[in-house]
This record gives structure tokens, sequence and C-alpha cells, in this order.
């Protein structure tokens, strides 16, 4: 989606130079009413929730400012928002290239808040009254979303002919014309993170607690006296006094009522339960719009925002409880000092004076918990403080324990400063390929990991081998994953297509990036090309092509349920039909250079995207001509694989390259005499003389499960025969080194 | 070829009755599991990308059981439009073709600018001019003049057309080798009746390469693969002058281009519109509007304009030059005429 969105900026951009330019031409086909006078009551209340009056339209542009109330029903100075129609900012056309008006409404953060589609000539929609209804359904689904950061949209249209075009071209101009309106209405561009000041919607306190706007932080008796007891100064003696629980029912908390404070201070202490709320303290930095007037009231913000010098931020405090925050100790220690709280950032302490406060008072609201301590604080610029960083409020609950020694608790109330009151610059995002990759970081995992798991088979390839058992199960597992994991679900079914686009990439221009945004299909290319120099075109086929296992796997359920028959052509004959994939990959090839219009047909010789990619939901021909191939693999293994594929025929051509070969060959075989091997390979790769034929070989590691196998393998099993009976009835006379070398396994014989 | 039991490795020269039965029956088994495997597994449905290509609105539409592949594809398709976009844009600076009207040359250009002037050569070079890229500075003239807010209905005087008419000229585009040249200065190109076109066919080429069998294309213009999953030809909506439905077409396999004087208008009558007639230095109204149904998206495109300037009278030559292609044109009383 990315992509499209930068498509969407820049063309948002060229929309925007077009309408700057040729404004009054385009203005002289439509003549519409002003946006002032289409905006009814009616539609205000309905695209501006919380909106009470749009004010007179902008100077320059046809944007109608929307105002509205604060939390106490007065008025704010600034407006809480816009209304603007696609049609007066950019005449966005819809299906129709007559323009369509919507009237819209977008908070000043850059969210919908709602869209009242009015006018508009698609002719898919006009006289169809569901399809409108749709329309107006899917518009509706992006109430809410941000224009102006981009996410991913809230909805997708399904598709429907017509009116689908309609629904995103009308998308496309109601966002287009929203940021446009954003970007007029806001600031300077940003280039770094800057906390935003005027960016402003109406938020409820829950809303604000939930952004995390608000910071919050319940003390109770019953914690503050555990605190303190854990301390070892269970006795002390603090400002508001702890109480002691069970000392019962306790005459000075009543009498303490008709008694001057001081006589009260005297009086036995009262009773607090341990749920008892010592202090309920909420606090949120303030200087920010959209946390500051929602707080405190458009009013009192101002009065208290407004006079500070550019960059002074501001805290909120409140709380309810009988520890108040600010104690009254600041009245007269040295420095004015507030002594119950402090804030820290790092290494930064800030001690709040007198002159950096001022008591707001009560604030009451419906909807919010009642709070009668309110104040607010300033941190002057030069401090120090970072308003993106997060930071802490220190609760300080200061006491004397009975041998006269002061002591102080620290209850630390975490704050980070939300996402949404930071702007961030633009970030150009990364290249789409690089987006492929980092969308598709799970499957790239499970990839690696097979492939890892493959190249551990093939490294312990004689462990594997020596265990027919384990060969078989690790075989048809890898195989079961390389159908369902790679070909059905992950769709990385490497293709004669792909081994042509990269043949003509030189040649056609086509952007590096457009092969590199296949994450499965580079991860398989580059091993299938490494695995081709070292070994052969085997490891490709014989494990990793999701066909080839259909295929392998379909005959072997029915040689194991249904004892099926094999045919395989002679030797001879066996020649002649390797040839025709090699005239199919020439074919393929040819036909990408020579007449591309025919490249997609030349292709579906590999029945790949019928059997695997789409998985046999293709029409009926494509599927037809699928199940006759893996027919013919019920009785000839691979029959495609060996003698028509285009993509098995190149490999086979570069396997000339081949290193390294790790398949094990004795003197018997063939030639020698025995021919066990060159009968159990399915794919009868290996010559009468006992030759493996490597550009034939799929790697199934059969021959080698055959090579190890002392019961099967003729020279092996003759040792074996003669080492039991060695063991059973050792000759005379025979001195014991000679016995020895007769028993271990004959290396030496290897090819 | 003959029988070979492996266990035995014993050669036989004819299957016993109970093999042949097995060997029908398998046969038989399998069709009836891909049979079953349609029914029970993903079913393929449509997948959508959307966004902007070349200023319009675009999308693609494919048809598949794959939804994360689909997905992936038309990611993957992106890629290419953007690409795309930096050769034919005339509104990124940086785009082969804003390079060569803003220097007069270009060198190292793409085969994709190469394909797309060749093609437009020979479309000029049949329509004998009536589609010409060089109208760029037909279009300053106009744009300049009707920005103005006292502009003359009416259109730019006659001295400013001539003076950009002179500079209208196809055949003074010289491209050699991998370097395209525009001979006189003060010359300008739009490929904007013809790049849209070559997007959608590159970016269809390249799904049907991947072998997509129902996929919808609109970069700019509508070239559709296969027909509707539900077995019938795609069904088109043409647009009319003013807006509202037009004729709906049947297209399989091929592209739809159309071409009318109501796309950009300058003056509230229409009479002043985007396509230029290269020989009057006017905007060309022998028609209302014109539809050319080709089997690629760039022969459509480049046939739209070039008939649209033409004239009806030629356009069964024009169409002649493309196999596959036909043509309705709208006349200015609204009757339709049918051609191809």
């Amino acid at each position: 989606m990315h992509s499209a969105g930068v498509l969407r900026w820049v063309a948002a951009g060229a929309v925007a130079v077009i309408a700057a330019v040729s404004f009054p031409a385009l203005a002289a086909d439509e003549v519409k009413a002003p946006i002032a006078e289409r905006v009814t009551p009616e539609i205000l209340a309905e695209v501006f929730p919380g909106g009470t009056r749009v004010g007179p339209v902008d100077a320059i542009r046809p944007i109608l400012p929307v105002f509205g109330n604060d939390i106490r029903g007065v008025e704010l100075a600034e407006p809480i928002g816009y209304i603007f129609s696609p049609f007066d900012l950019i005449r966005s056309p819809s299906y129709s290239p007559k323009p369509y008006d919507a009237i819209v409404g977008m908070d000043r953060t850059g969210v919908i808040t709602g869209i009242k589609l009015l006018t508009f000539y698609d002719s898919y929609l006009v006289g169809f009254p569901d399809r409108i209804e749709r329309v107006k359904e899917f518009l509706a689904a992006h109430i809410g979303y941000n224009a102006v950061t981009n996410g991913p949209f809230p909805m997708q249209p399904d598709f429907a002919q017509g009116t689908t075009i309609s629904a995103r071209s009308m998308r496309a101009g109601i966002l287009d014309s929203a940021r446009l309106v954003w970007r007029a209405t806001s600031g300077p561009p940003i280039t770094e993170p800057t906390l935003d000041l005027d960016g402003f919607g109406l938020r409820n306190w829950d809303e604000l607690v939930a952004l995390n706007a608000i910071s919050h932080r319940q003390v109770t008796f019953g914690e503050m006296r555990s605190l303190f007891a854990a301390a070892g100064a269970a006795d002390v003696t603090t400002e508001v006094p702890l109480g002691q629980p069970e000392i019962g029912l306790s005459q000075g908390r009543f009498d303490c009522r008709f008694l001057t404070n001081r006589a009260c201070t005297v009086l036995p202490t009262p009773i607090r339960g341990d749920d008892e709320i010592f202090t309920d303290l909420y606090f949120a930095l303030a200087s920010p719009a959209l946390i500051g007037r929602n707080v405190l009231g458009s009013g009192l913000y101002t009065r208290y925002f407004s006079p500070l010098a550019p960059g002074t931020q501001m805290l909120a405090m409140m709380s309810s409880g009988p520890y108040e925050f600010r104690g009254l100790n600041y009245l007269r220690n040295e420095g004015n000092q507030f002594d119950r709280f402090r804030l820290v950032q790092g290494d930064l302490e800030i001690v709040f004076t007198r002159e950096q406060h001022n008591l707001v008072g009560i604030i009451n609201v419906r909807d919010r918990p009642h709070l009668p301590d309110v104040a607010v604080f300033y941190i002057p610029p030069t401090a120090g403080f970072d308003a993106l960083q997060p930071f802490q409020i220190i609760l300080m609950v200061n006491g004397t324990t009975p041998a006269g020694e002061a002591i102080t608790f620290d209850i630390p109330v975490a704050y980070h400063v939300p996402p949404e009151v930071v702007l961030l610059p633009y970030v150009e995002p990364p290249p789409a390929w690089v987006q492929a990759w980092q969308a598709s970081t799970r499957d790239v995992t499970i990839m690696g990991v097979a492939l890892l798991l493959l190249t551990g088979i093939f490294v312990f390839q004689k462990r594997l081998a020596a265990s027919p058992k384990l060969h078989k199960w690790v075989r048809t597992g890898f195989l079961v994953f390389t159908l369902v994991w790679i070909g059905w679900i992950a769709g990385g079914q490497l293709s004669i297509e792909h081994i042509v686009n990269y043949i003509r990439a030189p040649f056609d221009g086509v952007d590096i990036g457009f092969y590199l945004a296949e994450p499965l299909i580079v991860m398989i290319s580059v091993y299938t090309l490494v695995s081709l120099i070292l070994i052969g075109r085997g490891v490709f086929c014989g494990w990793l092509c999701p066909f080839g296992a259909m295929q392998e796997l379909t005959s072997k359920i029915g040689r194991f349920f249904f004892r099926l028959p094999t045919w395989n052509p002679s030797e001879r004959v066996q020649k002649w039909l390797w040839v025709p994939k090699y005239a199919t990959v020439a074919l393929v090839v040819g036909v990408a250079f020579g007449a591309p219009e025919w490249q997609a047909t030349a292709q579906e010789i590999e029945p790949f995207n019928t059997a695997i990619g789409s998985a046999f939901t293709r029409p009926w021909p494509y599927v037809t001509y699928a199940i006759i191939l893996v027919v013919m693999s019920l009785f000839t293994e691979r029959f495609f694989c060996r003698f028509l594929c285009p993509l098995g025929g190149f490999l086979a051509i570069a396997d000339r390259l081949h290193i390294f070969t790790f398949l094990k060959r004795r003197v018997e075989c063939g030639s020698g005499g025995c021919h066990l091997c060159e009968h159990s390979c399915p794919v009868k790769a290996i010559a009468s003389n006992g030759k493996i034929i490597m550009a034939e070989c799929f790697q199934c590691l059969d021959c080698q499960v055959e090579y190890y196998d002392d019961k099967r393998c003729p020279p092996l099993a003759q040792k074996r025969k003669k080492r039991e009976r060695a063991s059973a009835l050792p000759p005379m006379g025979v001195p014991f080194p000679a016995m020895a070398r007769q028993a271990s396994p004959a290396m030496g014989a290897d090819k | 070829m003959s029988i070979v039991d492996v266990q035995s490795g014993l050669r036989r020269s004819a299957p016993s009755r109970r093999q042949a039965l097995k060997v029908v029956a398998a046969s038989a088994a399998l069709p009836l599991g891909v049979a079953g495997f349609r029914l029970l597994g993903p079913s393929p449905t449509f997948h959508t990308w959307d966004g902007v290509a070349l200023g319009a609105v675009s999308s693609m539409t494919l048809w598949h059981s794959n939804a994360g592949y689909a997905r992936r594809t038309l990611q993957h398709m992106t890629i290419e439009v953007d690409r795309l976009e930096n050769v034919f844009s005339l509104f990124r600076p940086g785009s082969e073709l804003s390079r060569l009207n803003r220097d007069g040359v270009v060198s190292g250009v793409s085969p994709d600018l190469i394909e797309v002037m060749t093609a437009s050569r020979q479309m000029g070079l049949l329509s004998r001019g009536a589609f010409d890229p060089t109208v760029q500075p037909l279009w300053n003239v106009y744009q300049a003049h009707f920005s103005r807010p006292d502009a003359d209905p009416a259109g730019p005087d006659g001295a400013a057309i001539e003076a950009a008419r002179r500079l209208v000229d196809y055949a003074a585009i010289d491209i050699t080798g991998r370097t395209g040249q525009l001979a006189r200065p003060g010359m300008s190109v739009t490929l904007n009746a013809i790049a849209q076109g070559y997007i959608t066919d590159f970016v269809a080429d390249l799904l049907r390469n991947e072998g997509f069998d129902h996929v919808v294309v609109e970069l700019g213009e509508t070239r559709v693969l296969g027909d509707h999953p539900e077995g019938r030809p795609w069904r088109v909506g043409l647009r009319d002058q003013n807006g509202a439905t037009g004729r709906m077409i049947d297209l399989s396999d091929g592209a739809v281009a159309l071409s009318g004087g109501y796309g950009t208008v300058f003056d509230p009558a229409g009479r002043n519109h985007h396509i230029f007639d290269p020989a009057t230095g006017r905007s060309a109204s022998r028609m209302t509007d014109v539809a050319v149904i080709a089997p690629r998206a760039t022969d459509a495109d480049a046939l739209a304009t070039a008939i649209f300037v033409a004239g009806e009278e030629r356009a069964t030559a024009l169409l002649a030059a493309y196999p596959g292609s036909r043509a309705i044109v709208t006349r200015t009383d609204g009757a339709a005429v049918a051609f191809g």
C-alpha cells in the first residue's frame, strides 16, 4: 500500500498544481453554490459531530472552519476542524468525468469526522439505490481514518464493476483534498519530531487516559503504611497522619470536625481503612492543545498557557484525597519549593517553586473523576527538559521518625507523551521490494529454516541413507512440505518464467527491485543456483519443486496403497525421450525473445500455474492437461519432469557445470554385474554401466540407501554374510588382523 | 515400452486383468480428487489494487485462489508502474520525457521510451500527422491563455497558436540508439495519448506471463485478459460526454480506449479541450468521441486519438493497419457509427 500511497501523494501534488493553475477554467464547467451555502446545520451535525457552527469561509480557499465548545460548554476560540468538498478543492472525478460533491469533515489532527455524498453522476450508481448505499457505507467506513498519517485503509471495496471505481476514486479525492486542507491549515513542514502544540480535536477524559495522555497513580493508606513498615519506620509521623486501622472506633476523627486544626493534630490518630485513598493523583503534559485544552478547558488553557514564553512546557497536576500534591511547606520553606513531588528525567531533577505554578482549583466536569485539587506547573525552556522523552513525577511523602529523623518516601509515576501529539517528519518509505521482504518475514523465516534443513540433509546424507526408515520419512515429509507450504500456501513455485525474466533482465530494463520483490522466489532461485553449481539440478527438481513433489507423492500413494504397476521406457528409448525437455526450454526462451506475445501460451507447457499456483481452480482445459500429467506420473515416475519440463531442461543443461558428486558407487555397480540401484532408481537416471547420469538425477538418495543397506547391496551383503559366518565360527589358524580386514566395509572399492 | 516390476526386476509382456483394472481406477480417481479439491479447497476471488498512475485513477484486478500470492503480485506490479511513470510522466521533473522536454536531448533512455516513440512515429505517419506527440506547445499556449481570469472563451489568438503550431512536428523527434533529441528548440513532447496504453499493456503482459487468466488492468486505459470468471466477456461501460451510462461493450482479451473532447476542457462551452488538431492548432471537433477496441491498449489508445483528430472518413484506413481493431464513433449529433 505504501507505494500506492506515494503515487497518491504525487498525484495529489499534481492535481493540486492543476487545480491551482487552471482553477478559473475548471470552475467554469459546473457552478455550485459556495461551500458555506451547501453546508446546512443538518449536514454539519452529520459530518462533524460536536461541531456547533461553521465560521466564515477561509479567505483564500473554499474551506469552512468548524467551531465547537469545550468541556464546559464555552466555545473554543480556535476552530476544532474543517469542512470542505473535493469538488471545490481539486474537482476530482469519480467514474464520471463530472466531479462529484462530497461534504467532508476533518478535525485538526487529520481524522475524518464524516462524509456526506451530495451529488454524483457515476453511470453505475445513478438509479441503483443499493449500489449507492454500498458506496456510502464504504465511505462511512473511513470516518475515524487519519488522512495525514496515511495508514492502511480501513476497508477495501469488494469488486463490483463500476461502483468499485467510483468508491475508490471518491475515496482518493476525499483523502487528497483532506491532505491539502491539512497542509494549508498547518504550519511549516516538519523536519524533526516536534511536539504538536496546536493540533486539536475533542477528546473526553476516558479517551485521554486511553491515549496515555494522562498518567494516574492511586495510593491508599494501607499501601503507605506497608511502605513505611517495610522500611522499618512504622511509627513515623507524617503531615497527613497515616492512622492505625486496628485502633478501632476512634473519637479523634469524629471530634476533629468540631475542633480547630491545631487541636485536631493532637487528638488520637484517626481511623484510616486500608482501602481509603491517601492520594489519587492524575497529571498530564498540558502544553499540547489536544491534551491541555481538553483537560483544563479552553478558557483555563488559554489563560495559563498563552502568556508563557515560547518553549515553556506546562504540567497539569490533579488529585483528590487528603494528601494533596502541593502541601503547605512551599509557603514557608526557603526558595518556596514544593516538597511533595518533583520531576525526574534521566539525570535531570526539577523541583518546582511557588512562582512556577498556578492554582487552578476545582474543574467540575461530568464523566471524569472528582478532582478537587488542580494546579498547573511550568517548566522553563532553560530547564533542559525534553517533552518528547519519558519522564517521571516522583510523589514524595515526608515523615519524621520518633527519633526525630526526617524520612522521605518516593513513589514514581511514569509519563511519556503520546504519539498523537508528536509531529513526525515525512519519511520516504523504503523501496517496494524492501517492503515486500518486511511483509513476508514469517514466510522468509520458514523458507530459511527449510533450506537449512535441506542443506543438512545433503551434508549428512550418509547418516540419512544408512537408515532406510529415516530416509523414507524425512523425504516424504519434506515433499509434503514442499507441495503444501511452498507450493499451495506460500505460492513459491519456481517456474521457467522466472528464468526467462532473469535472462531478459539485462535487455528489457525492468527495475531490479521488480525481481527482488518476490522474497521466496529469490531465496529458492539463489539456493537452486548454488546447489546447481555444487551438486546438480536434482536439489531443486527432487526437493524444492512443488509440482515434482505432487507427482512423486501421488505415485507413492498409488504404489503403496494400490500397488500400481510401473511403466518405464527401455534405456534406448529413454535417451530419446529425454530430448523434448530441451526442445521445450528452447521454445519457451525463443518465444520470450522472438514473439513475447506468445510467451504466456508457451509457458503453459508447465502445469505449475494450474496445479500449484491456483490449486486447480483454472478453466478446465488447463486442469485437464495437469491431471493428464499427474496420471502419467502415477505409472511413470515424474513423467513430466524427466521428459517435458522446460525448467528441468534448463537446469539439466546447466547441470553440466556441477563441481561435486557425493553419490557413492562401487566397482560392482553396473558393469561390475550388479544392477540393483539401476532398478531401484525411480527416475532411471542410472545407466546399465552403473554410471549415474547427473543431468537426470533428482538427488532422492534412494541409491544411497541401497548403497548402505548390507541386506540388499550385494557386495555389502556378501561381506556381511562372511563377517557373520566368521564371527559365528572363527576359522582355525587365521591370524586376527586378516579377519579384521575382511570384516571392514570395503570403502576402498568405491568408484 | 515394457513393464518392469521394480521388486523383482522381471519383464512381462502384458498387464494382467487385475492390473489393468487398477490402472483404469487410479486414472479415474485422480480427476475426481481434483474435482473434490476444487470444491473444498480455496476458491478464487477478485483481488484489487487501486491507486493513481499518470494522474489517472487506476486499478488492477486479478481472479485467483491464493490471496497472498495475488496480493504480492499486485504489489509487485506497482514497482513497474512506478518505474514507467519515471519514464513518461510530465509531472515528474526527473522523468525521461521531462528531461527531453527541458534539455531537448536525453541519453540513456529506457527501451520503453524508444518503443513508445517508435509507435508514436508510426501512428503519426499512418494518420498523416493527425496523431502527433509534439503538440505539447499548443497545450502550453491554451493552458496559459485560460488560466487568466479574463480569458477569451474563444481561445488564444491566432498568432500565438500559429507560433506554437510551428513547433509541432512528430518527424522532428530523433531517436538514435539510446538517445532522444528534439530537432528544434522550444519543441515539447507529450505521450499522454499513448503512454497510459503502454503502461496498461506492460502490466497486463506481466500478469499474463504470471499465468493469470482473468485480469482487468485499468492504468489509464482498460485492458482485460481472458473472460470474466463467470464465463462471459467482461462488460466495460464507456462514459459519454455527460458522464452518464454510455455504451456497454463486451471485451475478451482486448483493450478499449476512449477519446473525447470532454476529458479536460478549457472553456464552459467545451469548444477548447486537450485534444488538438496539429493541422489547425485548434481543439479537434469532428466528433463527440470515439471508442477504439483493439488487442493491445497501446494501439487502442493511439488509434482513438488519431481517429478523433483525423475524422471518421479516415477511421477505416487507420483501423486496417491494426488487425483486430474496431471503433465506435459518436458523431456530434449523437449518432453512433461503428467502423472496422
